[in-house]
């Protein structure tokens, strides 16, 4: 038997857990939950007369092997010449990816491509970014990664969006599309999937929104006066997208399957939680720095604070987990109180369920097939995902702690576009 | 595929491509409709009916039905829940307890066991409420798939004012309460409008449903049926998954919990261990391949045959009418399948006890309202001379026509029956028997009687111990019989440890039935000091002639 006290705390603990996970199943059927919701997710059928004119900023980082490809796809999305501006952006050191931009520049049909590198600190994304805004000259500044696969649409939807619903900020989805490369890829391109078809609109609702780093479109005034990007943040995008809404930014969001943005999963575990460790930290930051505090509701700075503290949140009870397991196992408690342990079991069940679906959701709107095998995988992999993440999410706060701020970068191999090439 | 670029403007083009996507999803605005003079005289009938139901129901219901064996049973259960424990007795898992927890509270609010008289009374209030509740989402029911009150008064009339429905709805069951979990969450899937919360809603409520009796269990196809119908094609996969899984993980709380107990195995398995426990898994094998000496689902048919033959006669028709609409009528499907699949469950093979049948009344009912109005609306349709005009007003004629002899029926049958419910008062031997032993039976006595004479024996304050003290040695003759705890630990398997039995036809039976040597044993040995009798049933207090110690 244990003590009263003790009895009381994990019961809380266990409850707070259960409040959680609810939150989270929320977030993850949010565009579900009423028949209405689905249009938010589908791009315009009819696109307006092409008026709003875009700068794309590519920053690209030893990605000499993507980054011609990707130019290439810029430079043939269906819109006109005289309404956009490319400027790749590369650090002056990067010889490589310098040598393969060159090159492609001098193709035919590159003329309103430019590139620009910059030589001071510190050298990363946001960094790059700010650069780009300097020299920005159209409307609206858009972000694309170097191994981005956006779809050709992309301009015509967002110049049509803007036009007929006068927002400042659009955020177009964004899907990973090896789901079966690894035994993490489903879990990993499932939590994408949910984030921007679901849980974006719920932030776009409730007014606080941590936008994602590409695909995004923001009125390059509203950048400017917000002083451009924070070169010191591991995740300028969350960090932009809560000072916009914070200032009053109308931010909408769109994810519709056939125009989402294409990328790939990491390519390792150790990647995985490379770039979890980054996005933790980042949001640790963003947390710490307090622009939040400036949402005008008491709801609004409780969502976002628990947005960026929830990975860390997610890590200690993930670890209690097994915990409430040895609990059942080892302790005698009380029948009620071994009742209410189950109760996050269940719900984590019911996660593992709804992720299941998602991905056959997914498989079925990318028109791909589903092998038992990657479900099982995904369902043996649920657990140990976890612990992955619980993993990132404590050594994001070590590295905050001891001061290590620097940006550990995903490489890309483009995996995204061989499935693509084969299906 | 992508979409051809037009100037702002051009308009038929879009329309038609939108609509291609979107229109798959149901009407969805959760409809609230002004408070219009129409509204407000529909209200009014309904709740005359409605109040003229609940006046029907109580009129004479602490007279009659006699009290049975599994009322008092499940009202002692409400005792034991608010004393610390699921079952007065030990627990073995026959029934799942959230039914007689939800009747601990009504009991807390309504002011304890004996505001109404008998402990028996007080649950007989409460499925008043639970009759006017679920009367109240049957109309609700038939309304929201017909949009018409006429067809939901007509299905609120058919599930009130069957004599069955009288009879069984005013007793204290466990079919009752899960009846109306049923119709809730059937409600909740039909008005929801396709929103995922009220899907959640309906599953919770659904396996609430099962957490009171079980049997509910297996509605499940029918009600992932209404999930599958009531949701759009963009949601319902989630839909499905959420129902499937919200319903089933509050159903899996019920094994998990006699895991949690270590009950769930039985004695001598490997998983059991070898102390001597109950066990769920062993209790539901019982019941799966308990012989139908309770009654059997042919005796059963017979029985309600004779009791409502034309309820009988137009459930069977509604329900083969309701089957042929299916064809082309999505929205009501549910309703034949869970009809169908109850009663097929019970047409199994196992015991069939008559009050079953709660279930399939409402859904009878509701089938039958259905094959009137789809009838009418078919009639109305193949005859050329029915102008809109007079359609409007086949079903304010029809249905008023279909009630009122329903009504009369009701009541020559009533005064015709041996058994009339609205005038016999079965419950006389019961209380009198019940008096007299609070009269002259010292409180420390070994009692044995049926388990609806228990708790006024048991708790202060009721119709036995209300004179004086409790009867803390009461016990039930069922308990006695099967309870090692009781039959070995306390009575120590000797008949003359039994002071006095409350001997009624229900033991007189079950004492053969079931060789309860205990109880024969001391009938044998025992004299009778009272009786008390109508017509139809009788309690006769016997005295147990103890040895004296010399001869023992």
């Amino acid at each position: 038997m244990i003590s009263s006290p003790l009895l009381i705390t994990y019961l809380i603990v266990i409850g707070l857990m259960a409040v959680q996970s609810v939150f989270n199943l929320r977030l993850r059927l949010f565009i579900w939950g009423e028949p209405e919701y689905a249009t938010l997710n589908q791009s315009p059928d009819i696109y307006a007369e092409p008026s709003v004119s875009f700068t794309v900023l590519l920053p690209a980082r030893h990605e000499a092997g993507v980054i011609g490809a990707t130019i290439e796809k810029v430079c043939r999305a269906d819109y006109p010449r005289d309404l956009l501006q490319v400027v790749v952006i590369c650090e002056c050191g990067d010889l490589e990816t310098i040598g393969a931009v060159q090159q492609k520049l001098a193709e035919p049909g590159k003329e309103q491509v430019q590139l620009m590198t910059f030589s001071d600190l510190p050298i990363n994304k946001p960094h790059g970014l700010n650069k780009g805004l300097s020299v920005a000259i159209n409307d609206v500044v858009t972000v694309f990664d170097a191994e981005d696969d956006m779809h050709g649409d992309i301009f015509q939807i967002v110049n049509t969006i803007m036009i007929t619903e006068g927002v400042d900020v659009v955020q177009s989805g964004v899907h990973l599309m090896n789901y079966d490369t690894h035994w993490f890829s489903a879990l990993n391109v499932l939590e994408y999937f949910f984030w921007f078809k679901s849980a974006m609109h719920y932030f776009a609702w409730a007014g606080v929104v941590p936008l994602g780093g590409n695909t995004v479109f923001i009125k390059r005034g509203l950048l400017q006066d917000l002083g451009g990007w924070d070169e010191l943040c591991l995740t300028e995008d969350a960090d932009i997208g809560i000072r916009l809404s914070t200032s009053g930014a109308s931010i909408r969001t769109i994810c519709d399957d056939r125009h989402v943005t294409r990328e790939e999963t990491p390519h390792s575990v150790a990647a995985l939680i490379r770039q979890r460790t980054r996005w933790n930290q980042g949001f640790l930051q963003v947390l710490l720095k307090g622009d939040w505090l400036l949402y005008p509701h008491f709801r609004q700075r409780f969502l976002a604070g628990y947005l960026m503290g929830v990975p860390f949140l997610q890590a200690a009870f993930s670890l209690m987990l097994p915990v409430s397991v040895a609990m059942i196992v080892l302790v005698k408690l009380p029948v009620g109180v071994a009742l209410a342990t189950f109760l996050p079991l269940y719900l984590f069940g019911m996660q593992i369920c709804i992720d299941m679906t998602g991905l056959v959701e997914f498989v079925h709107a990318q028109r791909r097939r589903l092998s038992p095998g990657t479900l099982l995988a995904m369902l043996i992999g649920a657990i140990p995902y976890q612990l992955l993440m619980a993993f990132a999410a404590a050594r994001a706060v070590v590295r905050q702690m001891r001061g290590h701020r620097d940006w550990e970068k995903t490489a890309h191999f483009g995996a995204h576009r061989k499935v693509e090439n084969a299906a | 595929m992508r979409p051809v670029i037009v100037g702002a403007g051009a308009g038929s083009a879009s329309a038609e491509r939108s609509l291609k996507r979107v229109a798959s999803s149901r009407p969805s605005t959760l409809h609230f409709p002004a408070l219009s003079l129409r509204l407000c005289l529909e209200s009014v009938v309904a709740l005359a009916l409605l109040s003229f139901g609940a006046v029907v129901h109580a009129y004479n219901a602490f007279e009659y039905p006699r009290y049975q064996l599994d009322e008092g049973t499940y009202i002692s259960n409400a005792w034991a829940i608010l004393h610390g424990q699921i079952t007065p007795y030990t627990y073995t898992y026959g029934h799942p307890p959230l039914g007689w927890l939800l009747m601990g509270l009504w009991i807390q609010v309504s002011g304890g066991f004996f505001s109404f008289g008998a402990a028996i009374n007080s649950g007989r209030v409460f499925m008043l409420v639970i009759y006017v509740l679920s009367a109240a989402l049957v109309y609700l029911i038939a309304r929201r798939l017909t949009a018409s009150p006429w067809v939901g008064l007509l299905a609120m009339a058919l599930f009130s004012f069957s004599p069955m429905s009288i009879q069984f709805q005013r007793e204290v069951l466990l079919d009752n309460i899960a009846t109306f979990w049923m119709l809730l969450a059937l409600y909740l899937l039909l008005s929801g409008a396709s929103r995922l919360r009220f899907v959640v809603g309906g599953a919770v409520v659904f396996g609430i449903a099962c957490l009171t009796k079980e049997t509910m269990v297996v509605l499940l196809p029918a009600f992932i049926l209404a999930v599958w119908r009531a949701t759009s094609p963009s949601q319902r996969r989630f839909a499905l998954v959420v129902f499937s899984y919200c319903s089933i993980a509050l159903i899996s709380s019920f094994v998990l919990f006699a895991a949690l107990k270590g009950e769930l195995f039985p004695t001598d398995t490997f998983l059991g261990g070898s102390n001597p426990h109950v066990s769920l898994i062993s209790t539901l094998a019982q019941q799966a391949g308990r012989g139908s000496d309770a009654g059997s689902f042919p005796q059963q048919w017979a029985a309600w045959w004779h009791a409502d033959e034309i309820f009988m006669i137009a459930g069977l028709v509604g329900l083969a009418g309701t089957v042929l609409m299916s064809w082309r009528w999505l929205d009501i499907r549910a309703v034949p399948l869970m009809a169908l699949l109850y009663g097929l469950f019970l047409a199994r093979g196992g015991v069939t006890l008559s009050y079953y049948l709660l279930p399939l009344i409402p859904l009878l009912a509701l089938a039958v309202a259905l094959t009137v109005y789809g009838a009418t609306e078919a009639a109305a349709a193949a005859v050329a001379w029915i102008t809109a005009r007079s359609r409007a007003v086949i079903l304010p004629v029809l249905v008023p026509v279909l009630i009122l002899p329903l009504l009369a029926l009701l009541t020559v049958n009533d005064l015709r029956s041996d058994q009339p419910a609205l005038q016999l008062n079965g419950t006389t031997p019961e209380v009198s028997a019940l008096e007299w032993v609070g009269m002259h039976v010292p409180r420390s006595a070994v009692v044995v009687a049926n388990p609806y004479m228990w708790l006024d024996m048991r708790a202060s304050g009721g119709l036995a111990s209300g004179y004086g003290v409790p009867f803390d040695e009461a016990q039930t003759y069922w308990e006695v019989a099967t309870d090692p705890a009781i039959g070995q630990t306390v009575l120590h398997n000797d008949w003359n440890n039994i002071d006095f039995v409350l001997l009624d036809p229900d033991m007189l039976a079950d004492a053969h039935a079931f060789n309860m040597t205990l109880i024969l044993q001391a009938l044998q040995h025992s004299i009778a000091v009272a009786k008390f009798q109508n017509p139809l049933y009788y309690v006769t207090v016997y005295q147990v002639q103890h040895r004296s110690r010399a001869a023992a």
